[in-house]
């Protein structure tokens, strides 16, 4: 019998509710000799504490959100290159391919003692802000839009606007009190932070990456037997097939209340999209390039020609 | 290995040993809390907690606005703001009643507007105003105490680092919850103005009259002093609202408000600056040892699952609102007598807070109610940090036990206090509400 | 032992001020963040990432200063109401548990430091910016903290068996509680 302890940087909400569901089939399946239980809202571990955690043993499973350790592993932080994916279900789909065509995702994950199990899908990026002209490159030039990590503020600068970096709890105040004009957050986001209060508008989707990784202790995981290991892998499986159809659902629902307590969103038509893409810099060769500098620059190219084969066209 | 509920009572007594003993607070909940891990989970467990903690609890932006608050109510110190808030409000008020208790009130309240920290508080406040009031004959023990008590109010006050925590625990918005402080901060203050005044109706041998008389032209000019502390608080406060700067900027401009300050009063030079880099890092320091400390000594209780039964329990009652409320106090309260206020919410409010908010308490509003009750903990014996502070730093010599008979008065001021934030908490939402 | 004492107390001094010097370089760095972005438009890059690193710096530099003045908060209940032997007892218990506490942080610490510096870690953002300072600062400030938990060590157990009372390097106004008088 065996427990596994996985420590999650989110706090418990709907949008865990996939990963608490393959908790349940686990420990189901394998009659209760493998439970999960985990530890919400970074009780375990801090972001940026949790693979280093699982990888040494001192928990089993974490929730691993690939910013946090940009410089470990180099190429899961493709999946979090803005304008490689079309929809959050796209990029998920590569996520779950790119761990079986190429060797490179999981080595870098065992060199910490992980393994991979699945990948979260995030909602669509929106931006979000009082003011209703969101909908063109043109109008968000010099505006002032929240941003985070390395890519996402060259996205915004490529158009004249002005990356701020605030956290998520501060948005609500900084859209109310103008010293942001766009929050750039999904619509599960914009909701639970009541943001169409002070920002009525929400246009999009502008963006979409891929989010964390559920790993396991790769230690743990051979300590448990093949059978219960075989069912913990499937229901990995079935849990990366459910998430995505949990997240377009939750993020529908989101928009339709969204919408009835009076806030509005709006599509950015693709025609605009497509000039936004034009004018950024072209962020998945930058990774190959800085890849090429790492020494890995042949594999790099490979995964890049995968996951552009869409992308490249634009 | 030891099961969860062994290991708990191991290390539960072990750190009640250290820290009666005199072993620094950060490091007994830190040894303990490594300890329990190695017994409960295993070694490498323990040692990978202590790798990743002491840096990602440093290496945070979040967290680096409390050192720049501290600066700011160090610099602020150097500037001469608490001499001038003190005398004006000693000139102001200083013939009614318990005057001068009160003039103490009024100057820490007012200094809480640009020190974020309840000990900082009371330091300087002790080294002023204890002279004054034994000059005039006030019993030491009631000068002591209202030193203490008044020193909380800076944590209720805008700017606050009890609030930084709580809001980064808690992933609650900073700016609101700074706001919601400011109505009950001020109402703790008119409380204690009141129970001074009653007491000093009914004991005027212990609080005297002071003889001293000042024109109104006196009055008036000591008000020139204090414009300083006003510019600070609108700054800070003001600059969030309009959407200056976000919160987390708050420490950053408020120690740049006070730089300002003490250049503009000439009184920039190395020996001030030294002094205030002493204060500042000295403060600092010692607070994020024992946030250190906490944190791996709360993942120790999370580790042993103590923290999910407990909550899971608690929840499953399905009790009425005010229970849980009830619980809540007397936690705090019982937590609060041994342990200090960082430390206690690094480890309660992972399991309290969705426990609380679950039952219907707003975040915010239970954000004020928690550091009210931080407050009283840092006046509650046995350990009641701003005791101590006064008591060390102290040019009258002082015992322990005077302070804490001084400080008594006060705590039944803040029951009254605490009781009226929970029965309206509209006292709290109010001003966030009509600032939102 | 004086001359290390001495070496200590200015070594501690010296990164406590660089500690200082930091904490000022954030504040000018985020006012300069908000008037960039505010007025001009243009964030200044960095300043998160730096007030980040200068955090550290100040939290581990201005460690072994505050042992230097035993400013780090006890609780003296028990403590006030000793002896001076039984208060050098324990002192001498608080000593060893610091170091039992530091040690085993400095171990960690050290080959945190060690893998940041070969993967050549550093923040994610516009620019990115090393992460091996900030971590080999708290590895240093952390060893000096040892370094003076054994002097005081050594003169606590010496205070055990000549009943002397504690010396602390100055009378510090903010938190010098063991500073009895
Ligand atoms: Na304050
Ligand atoms: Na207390």
């Amino acid at each position: 019998e065996t427990t596994l302890r996985w420590g999650h940087y989110l706090s418990d909400s709907p949008y865990v509710q996939t990963e608490k569901d393959f908790a349940a089939a686990v420990e189901e399946r394998t009659e209760g000799r493998v439970k999960i239980e985990v530890t919400y809202a970074g009780g375990l571990g801090a972001g940026n504490e949790l693979l280093t955690l699982a990888g040494r043993g001192a928990i089993d499973m974490a929730a691993v959100v690939p910013g946090y350790y940009s410089d470990q592993l180099l190429f899961w932080r493709v999946f979090q290159t803005p304008f490689v994916f079309d929809t959050p279900r796209e990029a998920m789909e590569k996520a779950g391919a790119v761990d079986e065509q190429f060797e490179s995702f999981q080595e870098e994950l065992s060199k910490f003692g992980v393994k991979y199990l699945f990948h979260q899908p995030l909602g669509a990026y929106y931006l979000t802000g009082p003011d209703e002209n969101c909908t063109t490159v043109e109008a968000l030039e010099g505006k002032k839009i929240r941003s985070f990590g390395a890519d996402i503020p060259k996205a915004h600068e490529a158009i004249g606007a002005v990356p701020v970096s605030v956290g998520v709890g501060d948005v609500y105040e900084a859209l109310q009190r103008g010293s942001l004009d766009y929050s750039f957050l999904n619509r599960g986001n914009v909701l639970a932070y009541r943001l169409f209060e002070p920002a009525k508008f929400s246009c999009g989707p502008v963006m979409s990456i891929a989010g964390h990784l559920i790993v396991i202790n790769e230690r743990t995981f051979n300590g448990i037997s093949e059978e219960d290991q075989a069912v913990i892998l499937e229901e990995a499986g079935k849990a990366a097939e459910a998430y995505i159809d949990n997240i377009e659902k939750i993020e529908d629902d989101a928009e339709t209340q969204i919408v009835a307590e009076g806030g509005v969103v709006k599509e950015f038509p693709q025609s605009e999209l497509d000039a936004w893409k034009a004018a950024a810099p072209d962020m998945l060769q930058a990774w190959v390039d800085d890849m090429a500098n790492r020494g890995l620059g042949d594999e790099a190219s490979a995964v890049a020609a995968f996951l552009g084969d869409e992308a490249a066209s634009n | 290995m030891f099961d969860a509920g062994t290991a708990g009572i191991i290390v539960g007594v072990l750190l009640v040993f250290l820290l009666t003993t005199g072993v620094h607070i950060g490091v007994a909940l830190g040894l303990t809390g490594f300890l329990g891990i190695l017994l409960s989970i295993n070694p490498q467990a323990a040692l990978a907690q202590l790798a990743t903690v002491p840096f990602s609890t440093t290496n945070s932006f979040s967290l680096a606005v409390i050192p720049l608050f501290i600066l700011m109510g160090a610099l602020a110190s150097q500037a001469g703001l608490t001499t001038d808030l003190y005398k004006a409000a000693y000139r102001w008020i200083g013939r009614v009643s318990g005057g001068l208790a009160m003039a103490t009130t009024i100057a820490s309240a007012a200094f809480g507007a640009a020190c974020g920290s309840t000990i900082v508080n009371a330091a300087v406040f002790t080294k002023m105003a204890m002279p004054e009031m034994t000059r005039f004959g006030y019993d030491k023990r009631i000068s002591a105490g209202c030193i203490a008590a008044s020193g909380t109010l800076a944590s209720l006050i805008p700017p606050s680092i009890l609030m930084i925590v709580y809001a980064v625990i808690t992933e609650q918005s900073v700016a609101r919850l700074l706001v919601a402080g400011l109505v009950p901060g001020l109402m703790s203050a008119g409380i204690y103005m009141l129970g001074i005044y009653l007491f000093a109706k009914r004991w005027p041998e212990l609080c005297p009259v002071p003889d001293e008389t000042f024109t109104f032209r006196e009055k008036v000019d000591s008000l020139k002093g204090i414009w300083g502390i006003g510019v600070l608080f609108i700054i800070v406060i003001g600059g969030i609202y309009l959407g200056f700067f976000v919160p987390t900027y708050a420490g950053a401009v408020g120690a740049f408000g006070a730089f300002l300050i003490v250049a503009f009063k000439r009184k920039l030079n190395r020996a001030t600056l030294l002094e205030t880099f002493k204060d500042a890092g000295i403060t600092t320091s010692t607070i994020f040892l024992i946030i250190i400390g906490g944190i791996i000594f709360a993942r120790f209780l999370t580790y042993t699952g103590l923290v999910r039964d407990i909550s899971d329990y608690m929840v499953a009652l399905e009790l009425a609102p005010i229970w849980y409320m009830l619980g809540f106090v007397v936690l705090y309260i019982i937590l609060g007598m041994l342990i200090e206020p960082i430390g206690i919410m690094v480890m309660t409010l992972p399991l309290m807070f969705p426990i609380m908010t679950s039952v219907g308490y707003d975040p915010i509003w239970l954000g004020v109610i928690a550091i009210k009750l931080a407050e009283i903990s840092m006046i509650t014996p046995p350990v009641g940090l701003n005791v101590y502070v006064v008591r060390s730093s102290s040019p009258v010599p002082l015992s322990l036990e005077q302070v804490f008979a001084g400080v008594t008065p006060f705590l039944l001021m803040d029951l009254v206090t605490l009781g009226l934030l929970i029965a309206f908490p509209q006292i709290v939402l109010f001003l966030p509400d009509l600032m939102g | 032992m004086a001359l290390i004492e001495r070496f200590v107390e200015r070594l501690a001094l010296a990164v406590l001020l660089i500690g200082g010097l930091g904490m000022l370089m954030s504040m000018f760095m985020g006012v300069t963040d908000i008037v960039g972005t505010q007025v001009l438009n243009t964030p200044v890059p960095g300043p998160r990432e730096l007030t980040e690193s200068t955090m550290v710096l100040i939290v581990f530099g201005a460690l072994t200063y505050a042992q230097l003045r035993r400013a780090h908060i006890r609780v003296e209940i028990v403590y006030l109401r000793s002896g001076p032997r039984s208060r050098a007892a324990m002192d001498v218990l608080a000593d060893i548990c610091a170091l039992i506490f530091f040690s085993l942080l400095l171990w960690q610490a050290i080959n945190e430091a060690r893998y940041s510096i070969q993967i050549g870690e550093a923040t994610v953002g516009l620019i990115r910016f090393p992460l091996w300072p900030a971590r080999v600062t708290l590895c240093a400030g952390t060893a000096l903290m040892i370094v003076r938990l054994l002097l005081d060590l050594i003169i606590d157990i010496g205070r055990i068996r000549s009943g002397a009372p504690l010396k602390v390097l100055e009378d510090d106004p903010v938190m010098g509680q063991a500073n009895s008088k």
